[in-house]
């Protein structure tokens, strides 16, 4: 009897309390952000923690030109708060329909919730004539940025302002973690300068332009790129002046995409003796890149391993 | 106030003294649209079986595409297309985007929205025609004057539908008239709001599984009244009317690198109502006096499916088979197997072989050889496959 009346007058405090701890609790709705590939969507989620519901709209493995476009995408677009997309026209082949197609006014270039994440970037390769005879041209420069060692440091920074802007509510929060991700960067971008610094001057040959950055920011020497010119696949004279070229300027790595590791890129590495490094442009793009940071670490330790210089685990013995 | 710095005045602006031209020109070409044009060149080899044969080459299509926004909530476009060594003006309409939520409108020349291709021109198609079922059916390009809502809503987080209602003055295509015996369809110049031309199309989108997306459709025409006029013996049917109805269901996959990709689907149609009329040669043989205009009454089917792979991004290959029975009144049969080969030379630049093999009750069987070379100049994206 007394067992039962004690579990009477637990229920009653129970039923008491429980709406009262809303107020000391308060639950936060999290805000909607839509980021185009998961580079982006990395550092919403590291800067937003959770104060924010992520939707990617690629899955970081296919060719950003071949974005299928699924119903998913659009109804995340619809619902979104704050709508992230890399810029410099990386996503120009299927985001602008999409976009207007939302029926969002928040996420509208020019709109609070709208946030293009090469603001404020140093584009490289930018075109000084605007022609299709110089291949697929993004007109604001390279965009693939997201493989600058970096970029990461840039995305975070634009992002928490965005956020901010968005949910000046979380302001504290994001202050934290945005902290706390520069921190991380700081120590990764050493350890990458580290393995990075024994590449100046080497010598790569790539199947796009999408490396650029990455081999920029050591100095290294994109002697031969087997696109004629972005976007454009090589006739059979390419090849051969490819080939002649690698020859010559002794080049030993080639540098590809998986959709861009062909047949072509196989006949050159056969003829030449080089290496083929198929590497993901994205996070998630392979197993091993699962965020943005395990990303550029994966890239660093299989070009310094394709190169012949010192990696991670020889630096650390 | 502050003084303004002496040497303020003394500085030349841009255009010279006097602040430059200011906002007096009416010539400015910043605000100049986006134009892009593409062009379409088709040779062939066609072989009927008793009847034509040899080889042809023609420019097929130029179509001169402008678009721009008109303002924050609006763009606009015009396509201009060179056909049959003609110019003509295939599309001239505004979307408006500025309603809440997911409404759109669009008013102006547009094409209809009625199945999954007849949105499109036909050199954007993956077949080097359109199928022959909707080429019968609704005509090679249906793009009418008129006005046409369009939301979308989700169902869930992977599934939405979209509804689309257009209202039109002439959606008769005009091309009935395919020999002098026959008669070309009209519609009054002037009408009451239910004799307007109608589209309305409902269709389903979902995802199945990480890669594929599966569409459902259904789709209608509507011409409630419209006459046949047969121009030489000045004879007139009128209070006619004719809907095309069809039902459609596409499934895409994409491999995981955008590499792959494989598409299939069936689109089938009703074409029911008045369909077509001809001279009847009544009373004395070769008077016109006394001739009437008989009106073909009655519902036929068609149907077109067809599966597309493509691989490494710049190579495509597909087979797609349609069938129909003819709007005459013997209601023949005929079918269209098309094989083809796609292949991108670039995203702008496309090459494509395509054999077609037709099997006709009404004439003569057929085998086509073509090549098809397509280019995209100009700015460039994708858009929606509703």
């Amino acid at each position: 009897m007394q067992h039962t009346h004690t579990r009477r007058l637990a229920l009653l405090a129970f039923a008491l309390v429980a709406p009262l701890s809303a107020f000391a609790f308060p639950t936060v709705k999290p805000i909607n952000v839509v980021a185009t590939i998961p580079d982006v969507a990395d550092f919403a989620q590291r800067i937003g923690g959770d104060r924010v519901r992520l939707k990617t709209l690629s899955k970081g493995t296919e060719n950003l030109h071949s974005v299928h476009v699924r119903p998913s995408m659009l109804i995340a677009l619809s619902r979104a708060d704050l709508f992230l997309e890399m810029g410099l026209s990386l996503e120009a082949a299927w985001l602008p329909e999409l976009l207007v197609r939302s029926g969002n006014d928040d996420i509208q270039p020019g709109a609070g919730g709208f946030q293009n994440c090469s603001e404020g970037w140093n584009a490289i390769d930018v075109p000084e004539t605007l022609s299709r005879k110089q291949g697929h041209l993004h007109p604001e420069g390279n965009p693939h940025f997201n493989l600058d060692p970096h970029a990461g440091r840039h995305l975070a920074t634009v992002i928490h302002a965005a956020l901010v802007r968005v949910d000046p509510a979380g302001e504290k929060l994001y202050d934290t973690n945005l902290k706390a991700t520069l921190d991380e960067l700081t120590k990764a971008e050493t350890r990458w300068t580290e393995l990075g610094k024994h590449w100046k001057d080497k010598r790569i040959c790539v199947y796009h332009p999408e490396f650029a950055y990455f081999a920029r920011r050591y100095g290294m020497n994109v002697a031969v790129s087997i696109e004629p010119k972005p976007g454009i696949p090589p006739t059979p004279s390419d090849i051969a002046r490819v080939i002649k070229e690698m020859r010559k300027q002794e080049v030993t790595v080639i540098l590809t995409a998986a959709w861009s590791n062909n047949r072509q890129v196989a006949d050159i590495a056969r003829k030449t003796g080089a290496t083929v490094l198929e590497l993901p442009n994205q996070t998630l793009g392979a197993d091993w890149a699962k965020n943005w940071i395990a990303f550029q670490d994966g890239l660093h330790a299989r070009v310094a391993a394709a190169l012949g210089t010192p990696t991670a685990a020889e630096k650390a013995k | 106030m502050a003084p303004a710095p002496a040497q303020q005045a003394d500085i030349p602006s841009p255009g010279g003294y006097g602040g430059g031209l200011g906002q007096t020109t009416r010539f400015d070409n910043e605000f100049n649209p986006a134009i892009s044009f593409v062009i379409d060149v088709v040779g062939d080899y066609l072989n009927e079986k008793d009847g034509e044969e040899g080889l042809d080459l023609q420019l097929r299509r130029m179509d001169l595409l402008l678009a721009d926004w008109v303002d924050p909530n609006a763009f606009a476009w015009v396509t201009i297309a060179y056909e049959d060594q003609e110019f003509g003006l295939d599309e001239a309409a505004i979307e408006y985007i500025g309603l809440p939520g997911r409404h759109t409108l669009r008013a102006g020349r547009f094409f209809v929205d009625f199945g999954k291709q007849m949105q499109a021109h036909v050199e954007q198609l993956r077949t080097i025609d359109r199928p022959l079922v909707l080429r019968d059916f609704l005509g090679t390009e249906l793009a009418g004057d008129g006005v046409q809502w369009d939301y979308w809503q989700p169902a869930g987080d992977t599934t939405m539908v979209r509804y689309s209602l257009g209202t039109f003055g002439d959606l008769s295509d005009g091309e009935r008239s395919v020999d002098t015996d026959e008669a070309a369809a009209s519609v009054p110049a002037r009408k009451r709001i239910d004799e307007l031309n109608y589209t309305a199309r409902v269709s389903a989108l979902t995802e199945s599984g990480d890669n594929g997306t599966l569409q459902f459709g259904g789709s209608g025409r509507f011409i409630p009244d419209f006459a046949f006029e047969h121009e030489s013996s000045q004879l007139l049917a009128e209070g006619n009317s004719n809907s095309v109805l069809g039902l459609d269901a596409t499934y895409g996959w994409q491999s995981d690198t955008g590499v792959s990709n494989f598409t299939t689907g069936l689109e089938y149609l009703w074409n029911t109502g008045d369909l077509a009329a001809r001279v009847d040669d009544a009373g004395t043989p070769g008077d016109p006096s006394d001739d009437n205009l008989v009106v073909q009454n009655g519902t036929r089917t068609g149907y077109y499916l067809f599966t597309d792979y493509g691989w490494a991004q710049k190579h495509a290959t597909g087979v797609q088979y349609s069938k129909r029975e003819s709007s005459a009144a013997s209601g023949a049969e005929r079918g269209e197997l098309d094989v083809y080969y796609t292949r991108r030379l670039s995203e702008f630049l496309r090459l494509r072989f395509g054999v077609t093999y037709a099997n006709d009750e009404a004439g003569p069987d057929s085998m086509r050889f073509a090549i098809q070379l397509t280019g995209f100049v100009g700015p460039h994206s994708h858009g929606l496959n509703w």
